[in-house]
């Protein structure tokens, strides 16, 4: 080790030494500290040969368990003890840690958090009609300003209200900045009922009449704009070669289907009648609870017939089902993985014959606890992941989004289960340890009918697990051998360390 | 009468190492290869159970070899006696452990 490298160490252990004694009772810290002090300069003069890497924070890091069982007096029952390796505690305090960091992961993204959480408006009863693009339609605008303006007239049987919006790229100007490529929808006046608005805003709009367009700001575009200055109401901005009225500002979950847009343009109904017929947008409806298509489900098709004759397709998706769809997609997904796991690994969890010295009909209850709670963290905790990196940089509803969650679900289910019961089938039945010391036990090649396979051991001595190789007629699956309890004081672990 | 305390392998170990002659927590960490989060804390419990006794170093042997003094420790006779009553319960500890002399030869 270099000389600065060991001059780093020292400093390094000297300082753990210092921040350690500080866990001590003061009246034993002069004590404890001359102690560990003297030991320390053994540990670090070392010879060069004999040193390893770090060799005296290494060992100065052993102060502090020592420090703090000094201050609960040694007691363990006292000292807080993280869950000793391999136990069943610890296994479900990581799982759980696992899914916790999945849930911060997911509040730290605005998307994610909108996928666990949608926002609960009127849109919920609402459909988007796609012109026959299926799922596809959510994202890509596809009908006809013409079609939505005949549909406003004509389907009073299905929907109690429709509206109209369309992306384009604009510039926008306000005092100093000016931005360009701006994508702003350009909406119907309808569109503000299905604009999760706060009640300041939706006054604005109302006050202002229908007569002049209204701008709604995203945050972003707001922050672009004015930096950190407030926008009042009537404030103008500039955009593409008119001058609009700023109405106020909504919330990224204003609306939760993906649009990329950064402002809502509030059109005058005779502008959007202005529009070219051929422009596409997006038509959101909402469904009217007394007409025809109340029970449809979460899709259906809308045949239209058109004034030039024939009839067209329009498939209608339910905003429920979009804004939901996060979690249906978890349980096709868990139903999916849980088909496919015979496949990837035996199901069956072995024998365990009765305890000898105390069977109830109970003792196997604690094992299956551990395992549905174990099961009862995957779940929660691959929902989260997978919604964090799907719904990462995708918004809801997009089909980016719904591929990545499928994909991650599933394989997530499928290796998290085959987990789940490979753990279990390595615990001891008794004390829900983790098994270890494997050993080889026979050899088969040698000879076919001897036994041979892996046999594990219960670290508190609560028996074997014997684990064939070769599945034979006497032995197909892993069978657990209970220890006598007369060995118990060789794996005592009450006695003092 | 106060039944007697049951050793774990680790604190038999311990104690044996310090039967040994290797009197101090770095020596006894060096030869029975436990970490110094075990090695400690176990010499303060049998200290507490009068199985060791602990006593400072000279200061003036301490300056003299230019390092801080150390704490030696050494068995009781109770220790003494527990050690012997444990070598029947681990038959292999004596051989596990070589004592000093035998490392020199």
């Amino acid at each position: 080790m270099s000389r600065p490298r060991r001059f780093a160490d020292q400093v390094l252990s000297a300082a753990l030494l210092q921040i350690a004694s500080g866990l001590v009772p003061r009246e034993q810290q002069a004590e404890w500290r001359a102690e560990w002090r003297g030991e320390l300069w053994q540990v670090v003069h070392t010879d060069n040969a004999d040193w390893r890497a770090w060799q005296g924070a290494v060992f100065t890091s052993g102060a502090f368990k020592d420090a703090y069982l000094l201050r609960t007096g040694g007691d363990r029952d006292k000292a807080f003890q993280f869950p000793r390796r391999g136990s069943a505690l610890r296994c479900l305090f990581l799982l759980f840690a696992v899914g916790f960091t999945g849930f911060l992961i997911c509040i730290t993204s605005p998307d994610a958090r909108m996928a666990l959480a949608p926002p609960a408006n009127d849109i919920m009863h609402s459909v988007l009609i796609s012109a026959d693009h299926g799922y596809r339609g959510i994202e890509v605008p596809s009908i006809r300003v013409a079609d939505y303006r005949r549909w406003t007239k004509d389907t009073q049987r299905l929907y109690s209200a429709l509206a109209f919006y369309r992306p384009i790229a604009k510039s926008v100007a306000a005092g100093k900045h000016s931005l360009k490529h701006i994508t702003v929808a350009v909406a119907s006046r309808s569109m503000v009922e299905f604009l999760n608005l706060t009640p300041s805003v939706r006054a604005a709009i109302d006050r202002s009449g229908t007569s002049q367009p209204q701008l709604l700001l995203t945050p972003n575009l707001r922050h672009a704009l004015f930096d950190s200055a407030s926008v009042t109401s009537g404030q103008s901005v500039q955009l593409g070669d008119q001058r609009v009225m700023v109405a106020g500002v909504v919330s990224r979950g204003a609306w939760p289907l993906p649009a990329g847009v950064a402002a809502w343009l509030i059109e005058p109904p005779q502008v959007l009648n202005r529009m070219s017929a051929g422009s596409r947008g997006f038509v959101v409806a909402r469904v009217d609870p007394n007409g025809s298509a109340a029970s449809l489900g979460n899709w259906w098709y809308m045949f239209v017939p058109e004034p030039e004759g024939g009839i067209s397709k329009f498939t209608c998706i339910a905003i429920s089902g979009i804004i939901h769809s996060p979690l249906l997609i978890l349980l096709e997904m868990l139903c999916l993985a849980l088909a496919a796991l015979p496949a990837t690994t035996p199901l069956d969890f072995g024998e365990y014959p009765h305890r000898p010295d105390r069977h109830t009909a109970f003792s196997s209850i604690p094992r299956w606890i551990f395992f549905i709670l174990k099961i009862g963290l995957i779940v929660p905790a691959v929902y989260f992941w997978s919604v964090a990196v799907a719904y990462y940089a995708n918004p809801l509803g997009s089909s980016a989004a719904v591929y990545i969650q499928m994909v991650l679900a599933f394989l997530f289910f499928l290796f998290a289960f085959r987990w789940a019961w490979r753990d279990q089938r390595l615990r001891c039945p008794v004390c829900l340890q983790l098994l270890t010391n494997p050993a080889q036990v026979g050899r088969a090649s040698h000879s076919f009918l001897d036994w041979s396979g892996m046999e594990w051991i219960c670290s508190r001595g609560h028996g074997f697990l014997h684990i064939p190789e070769l599945p034979t007629s006497w032995l197909s699956i892993q069978c657990w051998l209970y220890l006598n309890p007369s060995w118990q004081s060789l794996f005592s672990d009450a006695c003092m360390e | 009468m106060q039944p007697e305390p049951k050793l774990s392998h680790t604190a038999a170990l311990i104690l044996q190492a310090i039967h040994l002659g290797h009197v101090y927590g770095f020596s006894v960490m060096e030869v029975t290869g436990l970490p110094s989060g075990t090695v400690y804390p176990a010499m303060r419990r049998l200290e507490r159970d009068a199985l060791i006794t602990s006593k400072w170093e000279q200061q003036s042997i301490a300056d003299a070899e230019q390092r801080p003094p150390r704490k030696y420790y050494k068995l009781t006779r109770s220790g003494r006696s527990l050690l012997e009553s444990v070598y029947k319960r681990y038959p292999l500890l004596e051989k596990l452990l070589p004592s000093p002399a035998v490392e020199k030869a």
